[in-house]
């Protein structure tokens, strides 16, 4: 997760501690010490939905799925991550809010000094429950919207889905709940971004977290629909412009940027060509504490029925269940050869990674991608979009490292 | 191990879950790496060697539903569900009449 917002403009935002090791300089409240070194915890606590989305990476349905975890294997769970120092678990799904727990998860994770949020698609966010989650000591939620009307409610395959989401988020907001949105870009919607945050920006909400499509559930089943690399330069060019003309203007707004980490290598690029070469610099330094892309690392998912995945999006193959070992067991175990190799990565990567100037900002992006479309895990991402005289060469900064 | 429990929740829903056993080496033993969801037998040996190939000498794979898995860990199930009788078994969620109507859809409330 790459937040453009702080890279361009400065904006302080509560994750720079987890982000950027930049707890000590921000204003905002941080996630410190031990817990900044340990995996953010998406938790699909269901694979239930009340919609049905194309790029879904859960390939959630309306059906109940056998062996979802109970309110009690929830807690212990949770007890869990507390004790191996989760610094935040991410409720997602499914659809979240179809538990009728939820709350008194939110509830347990708060309790436990977790930092809860959640990941909806805020067409069952009440009034109600919006105040009842706000009640549990929800932090974040994050409403997931794809398009403005008729092409977000093709994507997610019920009529009235982008309305009810923002009734949602209106709800939400009026309880006082911090609201974001969540916009996985692909060729079918990208020309919508700017509509989309000019409208929820007049509803509110400031914060907006623009996802790369990855090819895991039924995202595999869309990859024709996914941006060629110059519209993806072209997106995330748009994103850059924007946060900077929305700053321009006296009105910030945090913007980030995830699931592809070229973009980080793009944003050294973008800050050199618009504000020079210090900025530049600042903004290799801040990702390259960030370390690239997280996978395997420093985020982490388990899904419905306990099984740990490498991130939330690569499903189909599971390190373990957290029915049979502990979560921190299970996540500290690098006798698993996959697990070691990709802590690793820079003694397997190859193609082009294995020598681009980027390396240390980027770490390959996507291994999904790659072992999606190449079959190799560790073969290029396929949606790497920087030109080769970009990532031929020696670093960009030698000499910023300081370990 | 004082107490060991069945462990028999599936562990995967649409597809098929294969675990995964390696042997890095000739003289290692074999160990669990986790699992992999594939319709076939065949199209999970395939997955599991492009995911360890790199660094196995073997690769074992088991349907987890034929896989019986006996152990201490309960997840704090007995101790959790012992305090809270009405909380132990299975997920709350809403039954798919209840989600329709519940959804938003921005019409006048």
């Amino acid at each position: 997760m790459i937040s453009v917002s702080k890279l361009l403009t400065g904006l302080d935002a509560e994750g720079d501690g987890l982000r950027y090791d930049a707890a000590d300089e921000s204003t905002k409240r941080q996630i410190r010490d031990r817990k900044q070194r340990r995996p953010v915890v998406v938790w699909n606590v269901t694979k239930q939905c009340n919609l049905y989305c194309d790029h879904c990476y859960a390939a959630a349905d309306t059906g109940i799925a056998d062996g979802e975890l109970s309110t009690a294997e929830g807690k212990a769970l949770l007890d869990d991550l507390a004790d191996y120092g989760a610094p935040v678990v991410l409720f997602s799904g499914g659809e979240p809010l179809v538990r009728e727990d939820l709350e008194e998860l939110v509830g347990y994770a708060a309790d436990a000094g977790i930092r809860p949020v959640l990941s909806t698609n805020g067409t069952l966010l009440t009034p109600e429950r919006a105040r009842s989650l706000r009640d549990a000591g929800l932090a974040y939620a994050g409403v997931s919207v794809d398009g403005l009307p008729e092409r977000n409610d093709d994507f997610r395959g019920v009529e009235g889905a982008f309305e009810g989401a923002v009734q949602g988020i209106e709800n939400s907001l009026d309880a006082g709940l911090k609201t974001g949105l969540r916009y996985t870009i692909t060729e079918r919607n990208a020309a919508d971004l700017e509509g989309v945050v000019d409208v929820l920006t007049d509803v509110g909400v400031d914060r907006f977290c623009f996802y790369h499509l990855d090819y895991g559930g039924r995202g595999t089943e869309i990859v024709d629909a996914d941006l060629s690399p110059a519209d993806r330069r072209e997106a995330v060019t748009q994103v850059c412009d924007m946060t900077r003309a929305y700053h321009d203007r006296g009105e910030e707004i945090e913007t980030l940027l995830v699931g592809n980490y070229a973009d980080a290598a793009y944003l050294v690029e973008y800050a050199r060509e618009h504000m020079g070469e210090a900025q530049a610099r600042r903004v290799y330094e801040y990702l390259r504490v960030n370390g690239g892309d997280p996978t395997g690392e420093r985020v982490a998912d388990i899904d419905y029925q306990g099984n740990v995945h490498l991130t939330q999006f690569w499903q189909g193959y599971s390190l373990g269940n957290v029915r049979d070992r502990s979560f921190g067991a299970i996540w500290d175990d690098e006798s698993n050869p996959l697990l070691g190799a990709l802590r690793n990565r820079e003694a397997h990567l190859s193609g082009r990674c294995a020598d681009c100037r980027y390396a240390e900002v980027c770490r390959g992006a996507s291994r999904l991608r790659a072992l999606t479309v190449e079959n190799d895990p560790f073969a290029p991402d396929p949606q790497c979009y920087l030109t080769d005289e970009e990532v031929t060469g020696s670093r960009p900064f030698d000499g910023v490292a300081s370990d | 191990m004082e107490t060991l429990e069945t462990v028999d929740a599936p562990r995967g829903d649409t597809t098929r879950e294969w675990e995964v056993f390696c042997r890095e080496t000739e003289s290692e033993p074999l160990t669990h790496v986790g699992s992999v969801s594939a319709p076939t037998a065949a199209v999970a040996r395939d997955q599991a060697a492009t995911l360890f190939g790199h660094a196995t000498a073997a690769l074992w794979l088991c349907p987890a539903e034929e896989t019986v898995r006996v152990q201490e860990r309960d997840l704090g199930v007995s101790e959790t569900a012992a305090a809270e009788p009405d909380d132990g078994e299975s997920a709350p969620t809403m039954d798919a009449d209840r989600m329709t109507d519940e959804t938003l859809r921005g019409e006048a409330e």
